[in-house]
């Protein structure tokens, strides 16, 4: 960061860089942007800024679509629409400023350390995790020998201590996930005994079961779908679930409740529908649903080598299974018979 | 947590936190929400971040500077509305209460006071009546000037007949007007007194001479709505015969005093002293109220220092006094004199034909210089119901003062 050059920018000879950015931006929406950025409190330089603004905008190309050239209302109308100190602060830090550093340290380390404790939920692991998490914030991580910051990738969207706690999960998830396959499984879980009374399942009626699932869950809206998938597999209360949604959980628990009956008829009607009487529809319903998951998710897991699209991932057929344990009654889960 | 992570292509942090900020669109978070339901990844970073944020304190929020002045005690006023409108009921019920009562005893004076004029109802209606438009009360008023110049003309007739009266009993009372209209309380003018008063205002409120111009305002202000003024003026105007000019409401206290023992004294069946009402109604009302103004205390000893045992036992009907000798004539018609300021009284004989009916002091009168100087009383005149006039120096002996030559 060069801090004597700043105010030279503006007047003297190295004006050309501002006036260059200013050519894009404009000079009247950079000095609004500057001004209400409020980076000048925390040492960053105006050249620095101007720098750094145009190259997170460029980023986004401005919210547009690629190759969309935007005008100076929608460049004013993209910076309306972000954060714009946590965008500067953000992409300083990822530009290596050390003042910008200085100033991150000292607004989110404590922040992101009870963020990562709460997460982990023990402060050993959370003080280890918020630890890694700073030195790849600081791009000690390179990639084809250019240093990388996680930080170049905030777009400003939403606070920037939100994005971090969010990109802290994702860390902590995907931390759990690596380290999974090394850990032994729990040998109850896999040795649980089929619920009594369960319907042996033969090929055709697997066949049939996996169909009429399918079918009942694809008819249900997707905030149906998390909401039974949240609360039957994920098993979080009515009060996360409606942290997450933003509505009471009073009616977290009526749309639950509805989704339930929903699936259940469906299934049952989709049952019927493949030739099934209404008697053993409703046996199949009290099926083990350990034994309709083995084929299919073993078949799932080896399909799906390559990654779906994010729009247009198909449903996991082990989750929608063991919702239907739960919703018709079945005392063993698919979850917990994992664990 | 579960670990079966479905592998995909998951929305970027960005995306998440946006989506756990509220701050996606709802086709946006439509998506987000398909993916999670199938991806328990996601779902889980999503909880595992929300559970950060409610894990983190609650920033202190910056004191927002309150108004003092809307703070605790207002919030505490607020909440005591409810006594506060209960008092301020129960405050308007009792106020309702005594207007009512208020009225009724106007009601009731107003009943045994002669009928008022009707203009004058009218006008008194008009001027308690709710604030009208400026076109309905300039029309009021002309209305009310046009009424008021026709009762004081008719004031003025009726006075002029009771001068006339005055002149056919005391005729030598020429030259003094003002102790003439102070003083007719004879029982053949008993029932015209309160309108002989206000036709002797009324004239001499329509003659420049005698204050005209100050008492033509105070008419005028007694039409104004708030009947206390109208009340007060207009007792002011029933006893102000001789101090027109200066009319002070001492002047007017000791005047109605003074007419309201004459009047009971001379009275048979004595009004109650009920309380004033502030508020008159009409004028004759008003008037009513100043012959029967309730005396209290101090006024009331003054009135039974005024109205001596007399030896006869009866009531007693005029009073004079010179120095410390007093004349009384008590409602038989007897005459009797102390020489001791009406401590022990001794009777007359009557030396006239008839019967004394009222006595008073004379004083004496001294022209100098064009203008009249008063000394003080020196002689008793005695009134008998022929009419015929006596006087005396002591009280005792009395000779009789030749008629008027016109009459």
């Amino acid at each position: 960061m060069d801090d004597e050059a700043s105010p030279k920018s503006l007047d003297g000879p190295v004006k050309v860089e501002t006036s260059a950015v200013a050519v894009v931006l404009g000079a009247a929406l950079l000095e609004r942007l500057w001004e209400e950025s409020g980076s000048q409190s925390w040492g960053l330089a105006r050249t620095d800024f101007d720098r750094i603004i145009l190259a997170a905008a460029l980023r986004q190309n401005f919210g547009l679509g690629p190759g969309l050239v935007a005008n100076v209302n929608e460049q004013a109308a993209f910076f309306r629409g972000v954060r714009l100190a946590d965008l500067t602060l953000a992409a300083a830090c990822a530009d290596g400023i050390e003042r910008a550093w200085e100033h991150f340290m000292a607004t989110y380390a404590a922040p992101l350390t009870r963020a990562a404790i709460a997460i982990s939920g023990s402060e050993t692991v959370g003080r280890d995790l918020a630890d890694a998490f700073y030195a790849e914030l600081y791009g000690l991580k390179t990639r084809d020998g250019v240093r990388r910051c996680p930080l170049e990738s905030y777009r400003g969207r939403g606070s920037l201590v939100g994005w971090l706690r969010t990109t802290l999960s994702q860390r902590f998830v995907d931390h759990y996930r690596r380290t999974f396959r090394e850990q032994a499984l729990d040998d109850e879980a896999h040795d649980l005994p089929a619920a009594e009374g369960s319907p042996q399942l033969d090929g055709a009626f697997q066949a049939k079961l996996r169909d009429a699932v399918r079918e009942a869950f694809g008819d249900q809206l997707a905030e149906e779908r998390f909401l039974l998938a949240a609360y039957y597999l994920d098993e979080r209360t009515l009060a996360e679930i409606a942290k997450v949604l933003n509505v009471h959980e009073a009616t977290i628990s009526r749309r639950v409740k509805r989704a339930t009956e929903s699936v259940r008829k469906d299934l049952l009607r989709g049952l019927q529908k493949r030739g099934l009487s209404r008697r053993a529809a409703q046996e199949a319903l009290g099926a083990d649903p350990r034994d309709l998951e083995l084929g299919t998710n073993l078949k799932i897991l080896l399909q799906q080598s390559s990654a779906d699209s994010f729009s247009g991932q198909a449903s996991s057929e082990r989750q929608t299974q063991s919702v239907i344990a739960r919703a018709t009654g079945a005392q063993t889960s698919e979850a917990g018979g994992e664990r | 947590m579960n670990p079966m992570i479905q592998p995909g292509t998951h929305p970027d942090a960005e995306t998440l936190n946006a989506f756990a900020e509220q701050l996606v669109n709802e086709r946006e978070r439509e998506e987000i929400l398909a993916h999670m339901a199938d991806c328990g990844r996601c779902r889980e970073i999503v909880f595992l971040a929300r559970q950060a944020m409610d894990e983190e304190p609650v920033r202190p929020i910056a004191p927002v500077p309150t108004r003092k002045v809307a703070g605790g005690w207002f919030r505490g006023f607020r909440l005591a509305w409810i006594p506060v409108a209960a008092l301020a009921g129960i405050v308007g019920v009792a106020v309702i209460r005594h207007a009512d009562h208020a009225s009724h005893s106007e009601t009731r004076m107003a009943q045994n006071a002669p009928p008022p004029e009707p203009m004058r109802s009218a006008d008194k209606t008009k001027a308690v009546s709710a604030p009208q438009t400026p076109q309905s009360q300039a029309l009021a008023t002309s209305e009310r000037k046009a009424a008021e110049s026709r009762r004081l003309g008719q004031d003025a007739e009726r006075d002029r007949k009771v001068l006339d009266e005055e002149q056919a009993v005391a005729p030598q009372k020429k030259d003094e007007p003002a102790k003439d209209s102070d003083s007719v309380t004879g029982f053949s003018e008993k029932a015209k007194s309160a309108e002989a008063y206000h036709g002797t205002f009324a004239a001499r409120a329509n003659s420049p001479a005698l204050g005209g111009p100050l008492l033509q305002n105070q008419v005028q202000q007694n039409n104004a709505p708030l009947q206390q003024n109208s009340s007060n003026a207009v007792r002011q105007a029933s006893g102000l015969s001789d101090s027109a000019n200066n009319p002070t409401d001492s002047v007017m206290k000791k005047r109605s005093a003074s007419q309201a023992m004459t009047v009971e004294a001379g009275t048979a069946a004595p009004t109650p002293a009920s309380p004033a009402p502030s508020a008159a109604p009409a004028m004759a009302a008003a008037q009513m109220q100043t012959e029967a103004i309730p005396l209290a205390g101090k006024d009331q000893s003054m009135l039974k220092a005024a109205n001596p045992a007399l030896p006869s036992k009866q009531a007693l009907l005029s009073q004079a006094t010179v120095g410390t000798r007093a004349v009384a004539v008590d409602t038989s018609g007897s005459v009797f004199v102390s020489e001791d300021a009406g401590r022990h009284w001794e009777a007359v004989s009557a030396q006239w034909d008839g019967r004394a009916v009222r006595v008073k002091s004379q004083q004496g009168a001294s022209a100098e210089g064009g203008s009249l100087k008063q000394q003080a009383p020196s002689k008793f005149e005695l009134t008998t119901d022929k009419p015929e006039i006596w006087i005396s120096d002591d009280g005792k002996r009395w000779t009789r003062e030749p008629p008027a030559p016109n009459q």
